[in-house]
């Protein structure tokens, strides 16, 4: 499934995949994979982009 | 073996070992040893390193089982070791096809650019020896068999292929980046 509330609070925060993928220590097809929903990320990496986009897991990653 | 060609085998695996130390410092952007690989490509390098695996035990029974019912007295030209190093260029070419397709061959800290011209620059490598085997030394036939120079064509060959599929890729992924 599509995380389109991730692509939204990156956009919101005007970085690119790339951008979030090094702040985040990914790659930038993994940042990819996880906003089409082909990659469930781990909880650390959950963490780790919460933390950048400043939003709550919830916010981000919760059906 | 006399003492000199084990002397020269060992100097030239160290050459090679060394070469290989310089060429992988040099493909990375940082200082660091060790290829970074995000959670996602570890998964992925599994997956693919599992049906490279595979694929080497299916193919290396199959060659036995087809040589139990089989006469294949015409490998004899070919030679058991050649068709059995065939066998892992292919596994591997299957494990690190997957991993290219599946964007998990590049690791964070690589240079795309210069991993494709390390995997020429080898090419190139294994080319000059092909044809220093031809030339200088046994040429294409030794003994009846196929010369295990023509190893190095073999490799020439696949670092080539393997480039290819990794710039295609690496170009496709640019075009997708927002």
């Amino acid at each position: 499934m599509k995380n389109l509330r991730l692509k939204s609070a990156r956009a919101a925060l005007d970085l690119s995949q790339q951008e979030l993928a090094d702040k985040v220590g990914v790659s930038r097809q993994t940042i990819s994979a996880i906003e089409k929903g082909d990659y469930n990320p781990t909880i650390n990496l959950c963490i780790a982009i919460c933390k950048t986009l400043e939003k709550t897991l919830d916010e981000l990653f919760w059906e | 073996m006399s003492i000199s060609h084990v002397i020269g085998l060992i100097a030239g695996v160290a050459v090679g070992i060394l070469l290989v130390a310089v060429l992988l410092k040099w493909v990375r952007t940082d200082k660091g040893q060790k290829a970074q690989m995000d959670e996602r490509q570890e998964l992925i390098r599994g997956r693919g390193f599992k049906y490279g695996f595979f694929s080497f035990l299916i193919l290396t029974g199959l060659y036995t089982l087809i040589g139990t019912i089989v006469d294949l007295s015409f490998i004899v030209f070919i030679g058991n070791t050649l068709i059995l190093c065939v066998i892992i260029l292919i596994s591997a070419g299957i494990y690190i096809c997957y991993c290219i397709k599946n964007d998990a061959y590049l690791a964070i800290n690589e240079n795309p650019k210069r991993v494709s011209i390390m995997l020429l620059f080898v090419a190139a490598i294994n080319l000059a020896f092909f044809i220093f085997n031809v030339v200088f030394q046994h040429g294409i036939i030794e003994d009846g068999t196929l010369s295990m120079g023509f190893l190095n064509l073999l490799c020439a060959l696949f670092l080539i292929v393997l480039d290819i599929v990794f710039s295609v890729h690496q170009k496709h992924t640019a075009a997708e980046e927002d």
